[in-house]
């Protein structure tokens, strides 16, 4: 007995929808996304306008602690209790099924980020256009930025996922996920040597791929804003299919 | 029942999990480790840029002031009235100083009024730095007795308090004492995403002084006095006629450390002198820690530490083992207390051993890195502030522990749990860095804020880490607070809710 690829694609749906949490961390992050976002917008001055897209779009470094969990325990959850047997039971191609849960939380982070985008983008034109900022929403490279940041936080979700089906336990997979993204740019901070600082910024998976949210002084960026991306999808590629081969490879 | 079989059963829970141990095992060699990498990629070009100057103790040093002076021979009593000051700098000085030499780098003893920071008594570049309250008009004076020299102020010439004493051992017979002035750059400091840019502008301090009396009367006299910048000033180019006795606001920026003329001036009129200098006096020494360095290995080595917090907590409930945990002990409390104790405990111990550990094993790669005289004094376990780095970041550890502890026993799952003290740990650091004008608060709102305490030298805003803008203590104190509120919301829960 075989079963089709849109039914496995169905049955990951079901489960990540209905899974404990989930829709609290997706409203979350699309919350924290506008709200973090809207403030540090309201904090960006006149005289020194850095780039007032970027700043609309900050609320991501928050918003992808919730994308982690959420990919983590997208997976992490079905060793929690027999479910994985059950999955496996159903669905012998065990590729099929990661490839599922992985088209399925994608899709699910990629509408939250664009709606968390869009309500950044606004959020930020509104509380800017008071301090006497423009920000143009129909300008090429701010719909990049915006593209841009929707493609992150999928790419961040994927991640989250390969690491999650590699080590299965959630804890553990959540603090390695957030250490990847978060303490190599942490690194650059204190690590004074200039090559390799631009070496952490260009390889370091989040501020490469945060580079496509840039629209100003795209010269002074450690990595173009596509190749950031690329990076980052490198990294969850990586991730994905390591996990995915020992997924293969081990018992459930 | 009493509480030790608890704190027995409780270390037992801990030390029985292998993936835990595991995991506090990982927590000191990525602590270790990454010390060693910030260590290594902290290179300082310090020593090779700039000429400094050097001061009694092989340290890098400013010594640039306009004094008004003449040699005194044996022990005397110098005393002078600080008319008014203006207000130039915060830490602008007029004051009292006696000095071996008038080279630059010359053994010390100064006290001064500041417009900002009260009286200020000082000797050899900070070694001995006290304040006392006190504004313009104040009396100051300066005695010495053999190599022994008081510094006391007074408001009104007849009581006078002792702001600090200082010795100068092997002093000679014959000193140079006298008035100064100065006045240290205004540092503009902006803040990027990432970076920090420093510029400094000079500044021109003024003074009047009146009463100025020396004694014993054969120890030498005051009319004889000279006024001389330090280091002195060259004819010609060098000397900028712009800063001679005005106002001055935007002169082209010197590089901090290495600016050179006070270009000062004196004026003598009916016993009283208005003097007229800039500069600064004391260390060099550029803000970035090799201290702070070594530690920062924590930030990585926390997040292994902090897994094993939420999950001392959150795995009772998985398996549950907290109904057989409180069917043992009914009374919920005395639990939580015992694992907060053991865990505390635990991470106080492994902390200070991988702190002092970081620390040694970072030395070699610190000194190779450039940090070494004369532009940075080396740092031992010994001072103070090194020490305090040390056993503070052994006591973040904790405070971060407990706060795991605490969320794991609030949220009860273990990846909300992490994630959320991860949010409020680490996430606060990066976005401080690259949003500069919510830096500081976010240091001082979150336990982020903790790691200010792993820096041996005082807060900078000229660093890009934001944490080192805080001072140490609140920041661990915000820390500590965190990991209280995190602690009580769990008791209070633990007694209302179902197990």
């Amino acid at each position: 007995m075989s079963v089709g690829v849109p039914a496995v694609v169905r049955a990951e749906r079901t489960k990540l929808w209905t899974l404990a949490g989930a829709r609290w961390l997706l409203a979350g992050a699309v919350a924290a996304q506008v709200a973090v976002g809207a403030a540090v917008a309201a904090s960006v001055e006149e005289a020194r306008a850095p780039d007032p897209v970027r700043s609309s779009l900050a609320g991501v470094w928050v918003a992808q602690v919730a994308v982690v969990v959420l990919g983590v325990l997208a997976v992490s959850s079905e060793y929690e209790t027999p479910q994985i047997r059950v999955t496996l039971a159903a669905v012998p191609r065990r590729v099929a099924v990661l490839a599922a849960k992985a088209a399925t939380v994608a899709a699910l982070v990629a509408g939250a980020a664009a709606l968390g985008t869009a309500g950044s983008l606004v959020a930020g034109r509104l509380v800017l256009s008071g301090n006497g900022i423009g920000l143009p929403l129909a300008a090429g490279s701010t719909a990049r930025a915006a593209a841009g940041t929707v493609c992150y936080l999928a790419l961040v979700a994927l991640l989250a996922l390969g690491i999650g089906t590699l080590v299965r336990d959630a804890a553990v997979a959540i603090v390695v996920t957030l250490s990847v993204l978060f303490l190599f740019p942490l690194l650059g901070l204190v690590v004074s040597d200039p090559a390799w600082q631009h070496r952490l910024h260009r390889y370091a998976p989040m501020d490469a791929g945060l580079a496509v949210q840039a629209t100003r002084r795209l010269g002074d960026l450690p990595v173009g804003p596509w190749a950031g991306v690329g990076i980052l999808a490198a990294y969850a590629a990586a991730c994905l299919l390591t996990g995915g081969a020992v997924f293969q490879a081990r018992d459930a | 029942m009493n509480f030790v079989p608890l704190l027995r059963s409780e270390l037992t829970k801990l030390l029985s999990v292998r993936r835990w141990l595991v995991a506090l095992a990982a927590m000191a060699l990525l602590t270790i480790g990454f010390g060693l990498l910030s260590s290594a990629g902290s290179s300082t070009d310090a020593n090779e840029q700039a000429s400094y100057m050097v001061g009694p103790s092989g340290r890098a040093v400013n010594d640039q002031l306009y004094l008004v002076h003449g040699p005194v021979a044996g022990d005397a009593t110098v005393t002078a009235r600080v008319v008014r000051q203006r207000a130039s700098h915060p830490d602008a000085q007029a004051g009292l100083m006696v000095r071996e030499r008038m080279a630059s780098g010359s053994r010390y003893v100064s006290i001064a009024l500041t417009p900002g920071h009260g009286v200020r008594f000082d000797s050899n570049f900070g070694e001995h730095v006290r304040h006392a309250g006190g504004d313009a008009p104040q009396w100051l004076r300066l005695r010495r007795h053999g190599p022994e020299f008081r510094g006391e102020a007074s408001a009104d010439g007849r009581t006078w308090r002792e702001v600090g004493h200082a010795d100068l051992p092997g002093a000679g017979r014959d000193l140079q004492f006298g008035l100064f002035v100065n006045s240290p750059q205004r540092l503009e400091i902006t803040r990027t995403a990432g970076g920090t840019g420093v510029t400094g502008f000079p500044t021109l301090g003024r003074a009047t002084f009146a009463g100025v009396r020396l004694a014993p009367a054969g120890a030498g006299a005051v009319r004889e006095w000279r006024g001389q910048d330090i280091p002195p000033v060259l004819p010609g180019p060098s000397k900028d006629p712009r800063l001679a006795g005005k106002d001055v606001e935007a002169v082209p920026p010197a590089k901090r450390g290495v600016s050179g003329s006070s270009a000062g001036a004196v004026a003598a009129t009916g016993g009283s002198f208005t003097l007229t200098g800039s500069g600064d006096i004391g260390s060099a020494e550029g803000p970035d820690d090799s201290v702070q360095a070594s530690l920062f290995g924590t930030m990585f080595g926390l997040m292994a530490l902090a897994s094993v917090a939420v999950l001392f907590a959150t795995s009772e409930y998985k398996r549950h083992l907290v109904r057989t945990t409180f069917a043992a002990t009914p009374r919920r409390r005395p639990v939580l207390a015992a694992k907060a104790a053991v865990l505390a405990g635990t991470t106080f111990a492994l902390g200070l051993v991988t702190s002092v550990a970081a620390y040694f094993a970072s030395r070699p790669t610190i000194r190779s890195s450039g940090f070494t005289l004369p532009a940075y004094a080396p740092t031992s376990i010994g001072q103070p502030a090194v020490l305090r780095a040390i056993v503070g970041n052994a006591v973040l550890l904790v405070a971060f522990a407990l706060l795991g502890l605490g969320l794991g026993v609030i949220l009860r799952r273990s990846s909300a749990a992490i994630a959320l003290v991860f949010a409020l740990a680490v996430v606060p650091l990066f976005a401080g860095a690259a949003i500069p004008p919510v830096s500081k608060w976010l240091m001082w709102l979150t336990p982020a804020g903790g790691f200010a305490i792993e820096r041996a030298k005082p807060p900078s805003a000229e660093l890009a880490e934001p944490w080192s803008q805080i001072n140490p203590w609140l920041g661990l104190g915000i820390a500590c607070a965190y990991a209280a509120v995190a602690l009580g919301g769990a008791a209070w829960l633990l007694e209302r809710r179902d197990a």
